[in-house]
């Protein structure tokens, strides 16, 4: 018969922030806190910027054209952490789009807007989700 | 009320097996790192080794493997005001397997390049 835990918070006894979780193949383990994403945001870039959803993101600001700041509000614990991205458009009108990133600190990530090329533009599909250490 | 539950490892009831976590997956590796100069990570989870493969072209490995070679990953572009501007890709040539992967950036103008802050993340199922 399956089994359902019913519970609030996990946390570690041996390392509070630390849970080892089976992997799917039943022959090793994998760091459960590890493979949680810390924050991710989808947002629309054009006209007055706006997060349509999001997790442990505290504000979005247009900073110029194809440009955002973002800032995260449970802090990593330095900006060594890894962000993976996308952007997109809302309907077909041809053409490349990309999310680069620019500067990043503990508590901050800010990317760009790209159409075909080195153009920076505002654009209204822009997601991405950050991996690493909170502080 | 809210439950506290203190443990140091979760597995199936067997003992053996994963447990489903509701709605959500983990990811299974990241790498945040260098194609500049002699690569390097600068931090990662589940990568045990990166290798310089050419211009623009990055093979990491996995500390432990996946189960197959379907697993997705996720990259990032980079934007080097003046330099480069560009996207991470998933090698066609190299393509992955269970055990690493390789990416390669290349600018829009599809040229291989060194580029710095690379960024990847894969889910999918591990051995």
């Amino acid at each position: 018969m399956a089994s359902i835990l019913k519970v609030d918070t996990l946390t570690g006894v041996t390392t509070s922030g630390s849970i080892s979780v089976t992997g799917e193949g039943n022959s090793t383990t994998t760091n459960l806190q590890q493979g949680l994403a810390k924050a991710w945001i989808n947002f629309n870039g054009t006209g007055t910027v706006a997060i349509r959803d999001s997790f442990n993101i505290a504000s979005l600001t247009d900073a110029g054209t194809g440009n955002y700041n973002c800032a995260i509000s449970s802090d990593f614990g330095n900006a060594n952490f890894s962000t993976s991205g996308a952007a997109g458009e809302a309907s077909d009108s041809g053409g490349n789009r990309s999310l680069g990133l620019r500067a990043k600190t503990s508590g901050t990530q800010n990317v760009r807007g790209f159409y075909d090329g080195n153009s920076t533009a505002d654009l209204p599909e822009m997601c991405f989700h950050c991996m690493g250490d909170l502080a | 009320m809210t439950s506290v539950l203190n443990v140091d490892t979760i597995a199936d009831k067997a003992g053996t097996g994963p447990v489903g976590l509701t709605k959500q997956s983990a990811a299974k590796f990241f790498a945040n790192f260098e194609q500049d100069g002699t690569q390097a990570i600068t931090k990662s989870f589940n990568a045990s080794s990166i290798a310089d493969a050419g211009t623009g072209l990055t093979t990491i490995a996995f500390v432990s493997s996946m189960g197959d070679a379907s697993y997705i990953i996720t990259t990032n572009s980079t934007h080097d005001s003046g330099s480069y501007v560009g996207s991470i890709c998933v090698s066609h040539d190299v393509p992955p397997t269970a055990s690493q992967v390789q990416l390669d950036f290349l600018k829009f103008s599809e040229a291989l390049a060194d580029a710095e802050l690379c960024m990847a993340t894969a889910h999918g199922d591990l051995a």
